[in-house]
């Protein structure tokens, strides 16, 4: 009864609770409630939630502060779009292993699979489809799976878990479904329901142009291609391998500092395909194309892979420094054989950054951190505070500094103040009083004097009211 | 001898510069006159909305003995960032500084002000001008800035100095003076005080924290450095300042000879025809009045009343007032807008000459003290109420009569409430969104602080958190903060000279509306006119019923007994006032059986004589199971027309009078101060007296204090008699329109909603189940309102088109010309001749309006989703060539699209849909329940039509449940609202578990336990009226 493997099946795969699943893969089984929100019309609603959210009677659609109030250890997370589609772009990679045709919808969270092809190997596609649920079960992803010969029926399919052999069948396998399934936006839908329609079929029925008269070709299209009546070709996932991209150069460039900029360009694009892959590069071959003259090549290699920019143009400016071009250039090409599986924690200490000074000491300071070790290499910033000991703090050397210090205050400042007797300075100026920093539970009372020592150095000494009372030496100024 | 020198504070921000100054005006004048200062300047940002409050404080101070001299005053920012301050010297450079803050204000949206440097440079030659350089600008730009000064303000100008120990005052004082000096200009000494006191150094940054829309962690250097900015005592001051410094101030508060009490207040003169005294035409209007009221004559003891306040009313000089309040009446009814005084003014037999009142003293008793008396000093008070559709017309024309630039709204300031401080506080203080709406959404508990930290607990938060501290204390501190200038309610303010001579004028946030600075407290205080012109939804609702049976007021007998009979029964759905829950459950209890019992039905369902514990003892003594009897024969007189309860502020007034000895002036000042009481208490004198003065005469001293405690909730929350009699002739009007012409009277309230106590569908009900036959909305018949039309061989309802949701009028009016041409024939030819759009053909279809002409819902969506808006001159694209089957719509469906789109369904009530699923659920209907016995446990089933959780019953709620067969009150206590909150605030259908209490014919369900039975109606969209 199986139709011939050539023809096309096509396995949808609806992911429910995405948003969910990416919060609570990481739980034990009975968790603790979580709910997912989502911003509808200015007001935080809740979309999704696992059962001991459940239990407690959380439910979706019910406002985030009402969920709250249900219970207290309630954690709402805010939906993340981007997060869901990156992990449809991993999933879809996953899939690749069972199918060389996969197909990633836009407008839901899903995948489309065809299985017909790789039948042999994975079975019929109800087989595979169970497979595949199981399989991302275990990922920690809810899936369910039906099939149909086309797309979006196997879309539908998959809310009950049918697998519908043959596109004739369609029609009547996807009849009695409610309304409510069809992928038609919700305006249409409600529409279409409040005209008393609430089965697929009630929509099947109606003439085409009755439809089209009043929702204009969308819903009649669509209908088309469930029902394999229109074709459906859909992009296909393709999982990205390697990199390269080409330029070529409108004006010769004869230094290779003024290759810089094009390759920079170039390094850009490679890091936005790393990022969205998931991947890094840890080699990178340049090649420079010259007129008459054999191809320059550079080969970059990396310590670690990366996807940042910032690094692979630091080392690419060093290598740069040391090129000697035979000819003008005409072409750039950069490719990156190899796309590696990308390890975490390499965003932090490079990021991009824009000039050349600023470059100067990242190279300084790799070289430094190389040394002493890199904990023992950071910056400092400003922070708004009145309390001088908080009017400052370390910082990675890839931020902003912010210069908001006060002019008044002494440069240095001691680690921690140090007791002192006021007697034995001379006061030339204060007191200054500061009294802040209530909202931190460290609010501070004291008077601040400029003063002398006997050998004739200006510091900066208080006298603390609140906490603890006495006389303290502060700073030293320069 | 060392003697600490004086001073006097010349710039000072209050909390009525808004989110900015962190203590209110009163306690900044309190904290100087304790320190002894000299003066006090409140000089708020281009405002002088907080003077008055200091100004009632500083006459506190006096009594106590502390005066200290209060300098109206106001501070401004310059072009360069630097503020000037300016204080008058006298009342026209006090009118010279309203002015500029009226200009600067209108040059701005509402809550902000712009003035260019130029507008300091003339108008302004009777203030003196302090200037506080900015600490960022360069010595070159100062010197040019003092220069400016000393050019336009010749010596009348000071540089202001402040020192908050700062990173190095003796080289900013020493700048200070370099510039001073080459300018010309003297140095004071200047606070530039932004708190009273040290501690509310944690408000401050908070406020600055909410203005800038950052957590307080988040304010940096924009967090005050240290506490300095408060009211230093003045041997501090002695230690920072040079003694000049300190000198000169006193010598610029000795220049400020301006005191706010010499602001006189001039009534418009226009009222008054030429040629003749305010007075003579008052008497001339008066007798007219006499003769209209009373063509048979009237006796002596009115002719004496009158007499007696045309005296008072001349010696007092409000002559024009009564003028103008009665110009004002006048130009209504000449527009036949229906207007009625409420309020003590009814007590004024003048007024009712004048037809601003409707209560006719020769029935009342009468205390004219209680409107006007001769020790209060103080303006009366004519509130009158407007149709609420029409009052607009009313303001108009007392713009047009009196000119924007003389009449303007009074102010209503905007305070921090417990919600909005928890909300404001939280979020500065870095709690969460979420958590900031958890603590916020219930503040019930915040009578008492104890029950905020318990509260706080239970929602999860660690009590011995900091965050969690802070956040208690801090609210604590901001509740009643100012926050903005709102526009009062309809209180005008009109005088004969420009209003910017007398106090600062803005805008309001509506458009064409300015109001000036100061509420109603700060008017009462200066003496100034106030007309409260109120908007009543039911004088709305009587015109248009009187239109619709074509009567007049007059037409309506007196004593109708039909009519008692009704509201005997509580049947008073829409009637004014006794309509509310509390009041049906009195009525079938008091029975009123006359215009005087109304009266006191009005006043004793209320606040007051509910915690004074009078009800019950009325009650009985009308039922004849207690005894009547008086303390006294003297207190025989006052209290017998309320059988020796006392249920009306006069009445509390007259005990005083009588029993204790009080003047009528003095027993006002009572009612007022235990107003006062519950706010800031200070009774104890009070007390002293009205217990000593009725002891010497001969009542006992726990009777004296059973009178104190009952009276004490009297001021706030007490009627008036002369207020509940006004109030009685609204309810006994629109009694007797429900009972006699009920088709009518819905129609007009359905007209004239959103008003009054109940739903659109509550009132349909309600009028359905009189007999009255109510037809659906249809586009063929309907008009925008609803209407009368003769049905078969009675007079039916036709709803109209305004209770579609989304229904436009203009659309609606288009329908009306339409259908008044010839009937419409389909959908194409509404769509055309209405020239209608999709919008409007749905919201029609949706109310099943299009039902004659395209059939059920479904159909008439299917239809209209083909219709396109008409092209001129072109066809439509006529019927679908092939016909479509449509289902209809189920019973249950069209119930709830009723419900989406008009509120409420013609056909079977929801709940009768679900009866057999009820059933076996064994919930019985309401009128099954109200057959049962006292005290049967039961469960009742309905949909919840309102919730309410009075003020006074701490945390109850009360619910009413409607099913097919009437209504039942559920009370629910607090221990379970806690417990089922999400149920009870949130279900459309409820089911409740409790236990039967009855009372006569009142039937109480009391809750034990709820259920959300909103899920078997599917998502039926039926609104509670909620007042929680």
């Amino acid at each position: 009864m199986q139709k011939s493997t050539s023809t096309p099946c096509w396995l949808g795969i609806r992911l429910p609770h995405l948003a969910l699943d990416l919060l609570t893969r990481g739980q034990a089984r009975n968790g603790l409630p979580i709910a997912v929100s989502e911003s509808i019309k200015r007001r935080e609603l809740i979309i999704d939630c696992n059962p001991a959210a459940l239990s407690v009677g959380v439910k979706a659609g019910m406002p985030a502060t009402a969920a709250l109030g249900l219970v207290d250890t309630l954690q709402v997370v805010e939906r993340d779009t981007g997060a869901e589609q990156r992990a449809l772009q991993r999933l879809a990679a996953w899939c690749y292993q069972y199918s060389n045709q996969v197909s990633i919808p836009a407008d839901r969270n899903g995948l489309f699979l065809e299985a017909g092809a790789s039948e042999r190997l994975f079975g019929r596609p109800q087989t595979l489809g169970n497979r595949l649920g199981r399989e991302l079960g275990q990922l920690g992803y809810h899936a369910m799976t039906g099939s149909a010969a086309t797309p979006e029926a196997a879309w539908l399919a998959a809310y009950e878990g049918l697998h519908i052999y043959s596109a004739g069948h369609i029609r009547q396998q996807i009849g009695p479904l409610p309304l409510g399934r069809l992928q038609l936006d919700a305006a249409q839908q409600l529409a279409l329901e409040r005209m008393g329609f609430r089965q697929v079929r009630d929509l099947l029925r109606l003439p085409r142009k009755a439809l089209t008269r009043r929702f204009g070709p969308t819903v009649a299209d669509y209908l088309d291609r469930v029902l394999g009546i229109q074709a459906d070709p859909r992009t296909l996932y393709q999982p990205p391998e390697t990199f390269a991209s080409r330029m070529d150069l409108p004006a010769e460039i004869t230094t290779s500092q003024a290759l810089l900029f094009p390759l920079k360009r170039l390094v850009e694009e490679l890091c936005g395909v790393l990022r969205g892959g998931d991947t890094a590069a840890q080699s990178l071959q340049i090649v420079l194309g010259h007129e008459d003259h054999e191809d320059t090549l550079l080969e970059l290699g990396l310590q670690s892979p990366t996807q940042a920019q910032a690094r692979l143009m630091t080392v690419l400016r060093e290598r740069l420094e040391r090129l000697r071009l035979p000819r003008p250039v005409r072409e750039i090409r950069l490719e990156a054989p190899q796309l590696l599986q990308f390890s975490a924690g390499q965003h932090s200490l490079f990021m991009d950054t824009t000039t050349e000074h600023k470059q100067g000491i990242e190279q300084l300071v790799e070289r430094l951190q190389a040394r002493l070790g890199r904990e023992s290499v950071t910056g400092i910033t400003g922070v708004e505070d009145h309390r001088p000991e908080y009017s400052w703090r370390p910082r990675t050397l890839d931020e902003q500094a912010d210069c908001t210090a006060l002019a008044h205050r002494p440069s240095w400042l001691l680690p921690k103040p140090k007791r002192c007797t006021i007697e034995d300075y001379e006061i030339l100026a204060g007191p200054e009083r500061i009294e802040s920093g209530w909202w931190d539970g460290r609010d501070c009372r004291r008077d601040y004097f400029i003063v002398r020592d006997t050998h004739g150095s200006t510091l900066w000494a208080f006298h603390e009211y609140k906490p603890r009372r006495g006389w303290y030496l502060h700073g030293i100024f320069a | 001898m060392y003697q600490t020198p004086l001073y006097a504070e010349l710039a000072c921000t209050s909390n009525f510069t808004f989110l900015s100054g962190a203590s209110h005006p009163q306690e900044l004048v309190t904290r100087a006159s304790e320190l002894g200062y000299q003066a006090i300047a409140i000089t708020d940002e281009c405002s002088l909305a907080g003077v008055v409050r200091a100004l009632e404080e500083a006459q506190r101070c006096a009594e106590r003995g502390l005066p200290v001299q209060l300098i109206p005053g106001s501070s401004f920012r310059l072009e360069n960032g630097s503020r000037l301050v300016l204080l008058p010297e006298d009342h026209a450079g006090y009118t010279q500084l309203c002015t500029l803050i009226t200009l600067g204000r209108r040059n701005a949206p509402k809550g902000r002000y712009a003035l260019p440097d130029s507008s300091f440079e003339h108008g302004l030659d009777h203030c003196l001008a302090l200037w506080l350089p900015g600490d960022m600008d360069g010595e070159e730009e100062d010197a040019l800035t003092a220069h400016w000064l000393t050019t336009y303000f010749p010596q009348r100008c000071w540089m202001g100095v402040s020192l908050h120990l700062g990173p190095d005052d003796a080289k900013r004082l020493a700048r200070r003076f370099a510039t001073a000096q080459t300018a010309g200009l003297a140095v004071a000494a200047c606070g530039d005080v932004r708190m009273h006191i040290r501690s509310r150094r944690m408000l401050h940054d908070v406020l600055a924290a909410v203005r800038h829309g950052c957590t307080v962690a988040g304010l940096g250097y924009r967090a005050l450095p240290c506490g300095e900015r408060h009211l230093r005592t003045r041997a501090r001051l002695a230690q920072l300042f040079p003694a000049e410094c300190l000198e000169e101030t006193v010598v610029i508060a000795e220049r400020c000879q301006f005191r706010l009490e010499q602001l006189h207040y001039h009534y418009p003169r226009e009222v008054v025809p030429d040629g003749m005294t305010p007075i003579a035409h008052l008497r001339e209007l008066t007798a007219a009045g006499i003769a209209e009221r009373w063509p048979g004559g009237i006796d002596q003891d009115l002719r004496d009343q009158i007499e007696k306040e045309l005296g008072l009313i001349e010696e007092l000089r409000y002559e024009s007032y009564f003028l103008t309040v009665y110009d004002i009446v006048k130009f209504a009814k000449s527009q036949g807008i229906l207007c009625q005084g409420r309020g003590s003014a009814a007590n004024s037999a003048v007024c009712y000459c004048l037809g601003i009142t409707e209560v006719d003293p020769a029935r009342m008793n009468m205390l004219f003290e209680r409107f006007i008396s001769r020790e209060r000093d103080e303006p009366p008070d004519i509130d009158i109420d407007f149709e609420h559709e029409r009052r607009e017309e009313v303001f108009q024309y007392i713009y047009r009569k009196y000119g924007r630039d003389r009449a303007a709204l009074t102010a209503t300031v905007i305070t921090y409430k417990p919600r909005s401080a928890i909300r404001d506080v939280g979020k500065v203080l870095g709690f969460s969104l979420s958590q900031v709406d958890q603590l916020a959404r219930n503040t019930a508990w915040w009578e008492n602080p104890e029950g905020f930290a318990q509260r706080i607990s239970q929602q999860g938060f660690a009590l011995d958190n900091l965050k969690v501290r802070q956040l208690i204390h801090l609210v604590q501190a901001i509740v009643g903060f100012p926050r903005h200038l709102s526009q009062h309610v309809g209180g005008f303010v009109i005088s004969q000279t420009p209003l910017a001579g007398l106090v600062p004028v803005e805008n309001a946030a509506m458009a064409n509306r300015t109001v000036i600075q100061w509420d109603k407290e700060d008017l009462e205080t200066l003496g100034m006119l106030k007309v409260d012109c109120l908007a009543l939804g039911m004088l709305t609702v009587i015109h248009r019923c009187l239109d619709l049976i074509g009567k007049k007021v007059d037409d309506i007998p007196a004593e109708d007994p039909q009519t008692y009979a009704m509201i005997q029964r509580a049947d008073t759905v829409g009637v004014f006032q006794i309509e509310s829950r509390a009041q049906m459950a009195m009525l079938p209890r008091l029975r009123p059986a006359c215009f005087y019992d109304l009266v006191i039905q009005v006043a004793i369902v209320r606040p007051g004589p509910i915690q004074g514990n009078m009800v019950h003892p009325f009650l009985q003594r009308r039922r004849g199971t207690e005894a009547v009897d008086y303390p006294s024969e003297a207190l025989k007189a006052v209290l017998e027309r309320t059988l020796g309860v006392p249920i009306f502020q006069e009445q509390v007034m007259q005990i005083a009078m009588v029993a204790a000895g009080f003047s009528g002036s003095e027993a006002d000042v009572l009612r007022r101060s235990m107003a006062a009481w519950a706010r800031r208490g200070g009774m104890e004198h009070m007390h002293q007296r009205l217990v000593s003065g009725m002891l010497e005469r001969g009542y006992s001293e726990a009777f004296a204090e059973q009178i104190f405690q009952q009276i004490r909730g009297f001021g706030e929350y007490g009627f008036p008699e002369s207020h509940a009699a006004s109030f009685a002739l609204l309810v006994y009007v629109s009694a007797w329109m429900k009972c006699h012409h009920p088709a009518a009277f819905s129609c007009a309230l359905l007209n004239s909603q959103p008003m009054g106590f109940y739903q659109p569908a509550q009132l349909v009900q309600d009028v359905r189940r009189h007999g009255v036959k109510v037809l659906p909305v249809d586009v063929r018949y309907s008009r925008w309102d609803c209407t009368l039309q003769r049905h078969r061989d009675s007079l039916a309802l036709r709803l109209g088109l305004r209770m579609v949701k989304g229904m436009r009028k203009d659309s609606a009016h288009r329908i009306e010309l339409g259908c008044d041409e010839k009937p419409f024939t389909d959908v194409q030819d509404l769509t055309t001749r209405a020239s209608l759009d999709r919008h409007d053909l749905a919201v029609l279809a949706e109310a099943a309006a299009l039902r004659s002409l395209a059939g059920h819902r479904h159909r008439a969506r299917w239809e209209i989703a083909a219709s396109e808006k008409p092209v001129a001159g072109l066809p439509l694209g006529g019927p679908d060539p092939d016909f479509v089957s449509i289902r209809p719509p189920s019973q249950v469906d069209d119930t709830r699209a009723d419900y989406a789109s008009t509120g409420l369904t013609l056909g079977r009530h929801p709940i009768a849909l679900l009866r057999s699923v009820l059933r076996r659920r064994r919930a019985i209907t309401a009128r099954e329940l109200h057959a049962l016995p006292h005290g049967t446990r039961t469960r009742a089933c309905g949909l919840v039509t309102m919730r309410q959780r009075p003020m006074t019953a701490s945390g109850t709620i009360f619910l009413t449940l409607e099913d097919e067969t009437g209504c039942v009150n559920v009370v629910v206590w607090p221990r379970l609202c806690e417990k089922q909150r999400a149920e009870i605030l949130g279900a459309s259908v409820l089911a409740v578990d409790g236990v039967i209490e009855t009372d006569g014919d009142v039937h109480h369900l009391i809750a034990d336990r709820v259920h959300d039975f909103s899920h078997l109606a599917g998502g039926l969209e039926s609104k509670s009226r909620d007042f929680c």
